[in-house]
């Protein structure tokens, strides 16, 4: 009979599940205390917000645990994580998005662009559109000019250079990527297949590795693709405040090749990869865990600044001009 | 250099426990006379139901429908019984809070192991063996609503130990087994899921760049507690209620605590 006892041992060890998982207590101090414990240890722009986090949490952590519902709560923990100021960062519940509202003030209250204007007077009715590229040209023939508005729209390399080569007789191309709020991140790579790049330093970047702020994995150099028969002709990229995320990469890459021209307004930044976590409530919480370095290790996350500052000029605009896109043409004219 | 010494002692200890269980004395001598092996391909398929907490993804625990299938090769001696076996457990882990987000991870786990058993004593019908196992199980899971959409993956490298007790009542066989692991590596991510959207080489080497072997004991354990039945042909028809927990342990940062409670139909087809 004592042989028998081997059964309820196994019963045992097969519950033994229970003893290292433990339910997760679904409070408004349990979500509070994760999201700000994840933000603190694994957060890697701390350097360049200049956030007293420690403080944040003393400030916030009473009123989250005295809210009296899940709106209310959101609201809290959202304002919390605003003072990051970081468009990578926001707080997903069912009923809302929190986001950054800094980041959207700069992207939207800055606008260097009239899409009217450009969409009428400068793409025209006859503009032609290849991966996601709206296209045509300006002055003769003589610049081919790209729009660009997202890098959620896939362009491949061979796409490209089908634009390019649709006109031969282009001295040099505008990409213009105003209010291009970003998205995949191999888009950057498919653009640069085109580009000459000889594999110069483009950025050093690093992911952070540990629970103090400066807990950083070693840096990785990334550097530019070498490219066989490149487009070598000038070119004039245009920025501006609400050029976010992988545009604001794209912008950084180009400061390290020589034909091309950073023309507008400073980007809206957000050079840390995302990664993103659930709450104890359900709710997701996203956040930047990389940081991103110019050659010269300067960290342009509060936006990469242009080679020319361009203002869109409202008279231009009333005139049916842009005068950003104006001066591009300049630029490539001679 | 943790990683390459407790390798090292992977072997040392696994060279031992085989040695040892080689002098362990027999109780049965009349077994002790040389036999050709029962071959068996060994088939198994179940379903049950999982439970899943990846504490680097998210604090909440998660259960849904889980399916296995194994396939692998099984030789019986009177005191001997080695066998090699592909698994695989795939689960799927639905939101236990509906009114909140989504969070519909699907993930699979394949493991190959390879076992030995000595038969260390016998009493009537009543028979018990110990031995060892070497097994290797690898984990990928997908979460599409996370991140925009994530996926992950993990492998564990483990020694276990095992121990059968099985008892014989005509053509049929009871059997009680579990299976635990004193020496285990895990190779996991710090961060424990890719944001896809910004999935490029450069963002991936990053991400890579954290995962990490880790040395650790008890991440994993098994029991399984069933019955067979000898056909005629000397094949097996058995069923089988069995019970398995992955764990990186209770202290890690991003601790991962994966389980899955099947009942298995088994079909043993004999070879020889």
């Amino acid at each position: 009979m004592r042989k028998l006892l081997i059964i309820p041992f196994i019963l045992v060890l097969a519950s033994c599940e229970k003893l290292l998982i433990e339910e997760t207590e679904y409070s408004n101090l349990a979500t509070f205390d994760y999201l700000w414990e994840t933000i603190d240890r694994e957060y890697s722009l701390f350097d360049v917000k200049n956030v007293d986090w420690q403080a944040i949490h003393s400030q916030y952590r009473h009123r989250a645990d005295t809210s009296s519902n899940d709106i209310e709560l959101f609201e809290i923990l959202a304002d919390m994580l605003n003072l990051l100021d970081d468009g990578h960062v926001n707080l997903i519940s069912t009923f809302d998005v929190s986001r950054s509202e800094e980041t959207f003030l700069r992207s939207y209250g800055r606008q260097n662009i009239d899409i009217p204007t450009v969409a009428l007077n400068y793409l025209g009715s006859d503009y032609h559109s290849t991966g996601g590229m709206a296209y045509n040209t300006l002055r003769d023939g003589k610049v081919l000019y790209i729009r660009y508005s997202s890098f959620s729209n896939n362009i491949s390399p061979s796409q490209l250079r089908f634009i390019i080569k649709r006109y031969p007789n282009a001295k040099g191309l505008i990409l213009d990527m105003r209010q291009n709020g970003g998205g995949y991140i191999n888009n950057i790579w498919n653009i640069l297949n085109v580009m000459p790049g000889q594999g110069q330093l483009l950025y050093r970047t690093q992911i952070k590795s540990g629970p103090s702020h400066d807990d950083f994995a070693p840096v990785e150099a990334v550097t530019a693709p070498e490219v066989d028969n490149p487009y070598t002709g000038k070119v004039v990229l245009l920025i501006d405040r609400g050029s976010y995320s992988a545009t604001s990469f794209f912008a950084l890459c180009c400061r390290s090749y020589d034909n091309i021209t950073l023309v507008g307004d400073t980007t809206g930044g957000g050079l840390g990869l995302p990664k993103g976590r659930q709450l104890p409530n359900g709710w997701y919480v996203r956040y930047s865990v990389t940081r991103t370095l110019a050659p010269d290790g300067t960290n342009f996350e509060n936006g990469v600044p242009p080679d020319e500052v361009v203002v869109l000029d409202p008279l231009s605009t009333a005139a049916g001009k842009d005068n950003v896109i104006e001066r591009a043409c300049d630029i490539i004219e001679n | 250099m943790y990683a390459r010494r407790y390798k090292k002692n992977l072997k040392v200890c696994t060279m031992a426990l085989v040695f040892s269980l080689l002098w362990l004395p027999s109780q049965a001598g009349g077994d002790t006379v040389r036999r050709a092996a029962d071959c068996y391909i060994v088939t198994g398929y179940g379903v049950g139901y999982s439970v899943f907490c990846d504490q680097g993804t998210s604090p909440l625990v998660y259960r849904g429908p889980a399916a296995a299938a194994s396939l692998g090769f099984e030789a019986d001696w009177p005191l001997w019984r080695m066998s090699v076996e592909v698994d695989f457990v795939g689960g799927t882990y639905i939101n236990r809070f509906q009114k909140k987000l989504n969070f519909n991870n699907i993930g699979g786990v394949l493991g190959l192991n390879a076992s030995v058993m000595r038969r260390v004593s016998q009493s009537g019908r009543w028979s018990f063996w110990g031995g060892v196992e070497l097994a290797d199980f690898a984990g990928l899971r997908h979460n599409p609503s996370l991140n925009n959409s994530s996926t992950t993956f993990d492998n564990f490298a483990l020694l276990n130990l095992c121990g059968r007790v099985e008892y014989t009542i005509g053509r049929w066989r009871f059997h009680a087994e579990a299976e635990v692991s004193p020496l285990a590596f895990s190779f996991r991510p710090g961060y424990a899921f890719i944001d896809n959207h910004s999935a490029t080489n450069e963002a991936d080497k990053l991400l890579l760049d954290n995962y990490k072997w880790q040395a650790g004991a008890f991440d994993f354990f098994s029991t399984d507690i069933g019955v067979s039945l000898e056909l005629k042909g000397g094949n097996l028809l058995g069923l089988s209620y069995i019970w398995g927990m992955l764990t990186t342990g209770a202290s890690s940062d991003n601790r991962l605590v994966e389980a899955a409670h099947l009942l298995v139909i088994s079909f043993n087809f004999k070879l020889n």
